[in-house]
C-alpha cells in the first residue's frame, strides 16, 4: 500500500489529474500523481473490485472521488424536440429560453437522482470504515456552443453513432450552452446532498477555471465535448492540497 | 289510443330493462357524440380519467395541451390525475371548481389565497398534490403562468368537452369563493375555519355555474359541443351531517337534475347516461368494486361500449394517427449517451499519446 496521504479515485474526470481510467490488467492499482498524492486506477467500467480497494484505503488519507459527472449531457448535450428550460434556484440570473417549454426544476432533480445510486452506497460504505472524503465536483460545461457543435461534427464516433441511429448529423444541435450549465448546477445539487447525508462535503472546481458566467474556460478544455484537461486537472490537485492544509 | 300506445319498446320498463337491457340504447340516436375529426378534451373526477384509454384505443384524437416533456419521461410520473387530461389540472369535481379553472385559464379570476409555503417548496392550493413543486415564488408564477396558458389552449382547440360531475360538496374560501379541490389540510396546506368553508350545492347553483361555464366557452370557442356524464362513484366522506350514503344520493340527484337541465336549455350539450349504466337498479352487482364505491374494469368497459357505439366509427387511419411516433427526443438522447460514452474510451486513448 502506499504511503501517499491524499487519494484520488472514481471516474473518468480524474484523468485530466493524471489517473489513468484503466490499469494495464484492470486490477485496482495506484498510481503516483504528485509528491502526497495517489490516484486508484483499475477497471472500466469501475467493477467491485476497484470500490473494494478503495473502501480497503479508507485509513490511508482523504480520499477525494470523482463520480460521474456527465449525465447532463448523456441525455442533453443535444437539444430535445421539444426544447424545454427551467428556472434553476441555484442560477437565477440565467434566463429562460423564449420558447421552451418550462418544466419544475424539481422535476430535473428527480430525473437525475436515480444516477445518484451508486454513489450513496460508495459513500455509505466510506462513512461506514472511517473514511475522510470529498466529493469532486465534475467541471462545468463549455459555454460556446459554435466550437462545441465543429468538434463534434468532427468526431468519428458521432458520425457513427448518427448513423446507427438514423439521424441525420445536421439536424441535430447542442443544446443551448446556459440549459447545460443550468443541467449541471442542478446535478451539481443532487450530489451535494448526497455526500451531505453522509457527512461529506464537495470541493468545487477552481475559480480561476470558470468564466463570469461559470462556464468552464476554454484553456480549460481538453479536446472532446466533456472532459477537462490537464491544466484543469493541476488546479483541482492545487485546490486539493489547500483543502487538506 | 293513448301516448303510450305509440311509444318505443325503450319506453317501457318491462321490454328495455327487465329484458333486453343494452346500455346503447339509453343514448337517442341523432348526430354522434364524437365524430372522427373531432378533438377531445376532458375533464372531471376520477372516474372521468377511465374514459381517455378508451378514446384513444378507438382511434379518436384526445387532444393535449401540457405533455410531460418526453425527454424527461424518465423521472416518476405525476401524482394523482395531473398526467391524465388534456391539461394538468387534476381532477375537477364540482362545476363550481370547473367554471373557476375556465375563468383562471382566461385571466378573469386570481384567487387571493393563491400559494401555500411548504418547507422550501410553494404549493398551488388548486392542484395540491402535485409531485413537483415550485422551490420559488418566481418559478411557481412561471409554471402556473404556462398551465393555465395551455389549459385555456385546450378549451380553444377541442371540439368536444367532456365534463363529468362528481360532487356537489366542496370547500371555498370565505375571502372571494375560490373552490378548492380537496379540504385544505388533507393533501396540503392548513385548515383554517375562518378562510375555508364548506359549500353544497344545490340544483340551482350547479345550473347557475355550467350555465356561465358554456357562456364562457362559447365566447372563445363557439362550435365546441358539451357532453355531460355524472361520475357514478360514491363519495369518500361527506362534510355534512348526513350519512355518506344519503349525502351521496342527494349530490348525484342535484347533478343529474342540472344536468338534464342543461343539456335541454342549451343547443350542442349532451348527457350521456353514465350514471346511469352503472347504478340502475339493471346494473349487476359486479359493476361496483367489494368496497362498494370503486367501479369495477367491467362497468367502465360497458359504459364506453355503450358511449363508442355512438360515436362516428374510426377508420384504420385514425388508429395510425392514434399511435404516437416514435419518439425523435428518444434518439437524440441515445446521441448523447453515445458521445459522452465514447469520450470516456477516448480518455484511454488519450493516455497512450
Amino acid at each position: 500500500m502506499a504511503n501517499e496521504r491524499i487519494i484520488v479515485a472514481g471516474h473518468s474526470h480524474t484523468v485530466c489529474m493524471k489517473v489513468p481510467l484503466k490499469s494495464p490488467d484492470g486490477s485496482p492499482q495506484e498510481v503516483v500523481i504528485r509528491d502526497g498524492i495517489v490516484g486508484l486506477t483499475g477497471c472500466w467500467p469501475r467493477d467491485r473490485e476497484y470500490w473494494s480497494r478503495l473502501y480497503e484505503w479508507s485509513g490511508v488519507g482523504p480520499i477525494f472521488l470523482s463520480w460521474m459527472g456527465n449525465q447532463h449531457k448523456s441525455y442533453f448535450l443535444f437539444e430535445p424536440e421539444p426544447a424545454f428550460d427551467y428556472l434553476c434556484a441555484r442560477r437565477p440570473d440565467l434566463s429562460l429560453e423564449g420558447l421552451a417549454d418550462i418544466v419544475p426544476e424539481s422535476l430535473i432533480r428527480e430525473f437525475f437522482k436515480p444516477s445518484m445510486a451508486g454513489l450513496e452506497a460508495v459513500l455509505k460504505n466510506l462513512k461506514a470504515r472511517g473514511a475522510s472524503a470529498t466529493l469532486l465536483c465534475p467541471p462545468p460545461p463549455k459555454g460556446d456552443r459554435r466550437i462545441l457543435s465543429e468538434r463534434i461534427s468532427r468526431e468519428g464516433y458521432f458520425i457513427r453513432a448518427a448513423k446507427d441511429l438514423n439521424i441525420h448529423p445536421q439536424h441535430v444541435r447542442v443544446t443551448d450552452p446556459n440549459i447545460l450549465l443550468k443541467l449541471w448546477t442542478t446535478m451539481q445539487e443532487v450530489m451535494e446532498e448526497a455526500a451531505s447525508e453522509h457527512g461529506f462535503d464537495m470541493l468545487l472546481p477552481p475559480a480561476e477555471s470558470l468564466t463570469d458566467i461559470g462556464f468552464l474556460k476554454e484553456e480549460y478544455w481538453h479536446h472532446d465535448v466533456t472532459h477537462a484537461n490537464a491544466m484543469y486537472g493541476d488546479a483541482v490537485l492545487d485546490a486539493i492540497i489547500r483543502k487538506v492544509g | 289510443m293513448h301516448p303510450y300506445s305509440k311509444a318505443d319498446a325503450r319506453a317501457f320498463w318491462s321490454r328495455s330493462v327487465t329484458r333486453a337491457f343494452d346500455a346503447a340504447n339509453l343514448i337517442p340516436g341523432g348526430e354522434p357524440l364524437i365524430r372522427r375529426n373531432d378533438r377531445v378534451i376532458s375533464a372531471g373526477s376520477c372516474f372521468a380519467s377511465n374514459l381517455v384509454p378508451y378514446l384513444e384505443r378507438e382511434g379518436f384524437v384526445y387532444h393535449r395541451t401540457e405533455k410531460r416533456n418526453p425527454s424527461l419521461s424518465k423521472a416518476p410520473g405525476e401524482n394523482l390525475g395531473y398526467d391524465s387530461f388534456s391539461a394538468a389540472y387534476g381532477n375537477v369535481y364540482t362545476a363550481r371548481q370547473m367554471l373557476q379553472l375556465f375563468r383562471r385559464a382566461c385571466g378573469e379570476f386570481v384567487p387571493k389565497e393563491d400559494r401555500w409555503l411548504s418547507g422550501d417548496t410553494i404549493v398551488d392550493p388548486f392542484r395540491p398534490g402535485l409531485r413537483y413543486r415550485a422551490r420559488s415564488s418566481q418559478e411557481f408564477d412561471l409554471l402556473t403562468a404556462q398551465h393555465l396558458r395551455l389549459t385555456r389552449q385546450a378549451f380553444e382547440e377541442a371540439t368536444v368537452l367532456i365534463f363529468t360531475l362528481g360532487l356537489t360538496e366542496g370547500w371555498v374560501s370565505s375571502e372571494d369563493g375560490a373552490a378548492y379541490p380537496a379540504c385544505p389540510g388533507v393533501i396540503a396546506g392548513t385548515f383554517d375555519s375562518r378562510r375555508h368553508i364548506f359549500l353544497n350545492q344545490g340544483v340551482s347553483d350547479v345550473v347557475s355555474d355550467l350555465d356561465a361555464l358554456i357562456a364562457g366557452l362559447r365566447g372563445i370557442n363557439p362550435a365546441l359541443r358539451l357532453i355531460l356524464t355524472v361520475s357514478p362513484v360514491p363519495l369518500v366522506a361527506t362534510a355534512t351531517e348526513q350519512h355518506v350514503l344519503h349525502a351521496t344520493i342527494y349530490s348525484k340527484s342535484v347533478l343529474r337534475v342540472a344536468a338534464e337541465e342543461i343539456s335541454r336549455r342549451h343547443a350542442n350539450v349532451r348527457y350521456f347516461p353514465a350514471y346511469e349504466i352503472v347504478t340502475g337498479p339493471q346494473a349487476p352487482e359486479a359493476f361496483f368494486m367489494p368496497d362498494r364505491r370503486n367501479v369495477s374494469e367491467d362497468a367502465v368497459r360497458t359504459v364506453m361500449t355503450a358511449f363508442i357505439s355512438h360515436c362516428e366509427q374510426a377508420g384504420a387511419d385514425r388508429q395510425r394517427e392514434a399511435v404516437s411516433p416514435a419518439s425523435s427526443s428518444h434518439s437524440v438522447e441515445f446521441l448523447a449517451d453515445r458521445i459522452t460514452a465514447a469520450e470516456c474510451d477516448e480518455a484511454m486513448l488519450d493516455e497512450a499519446r
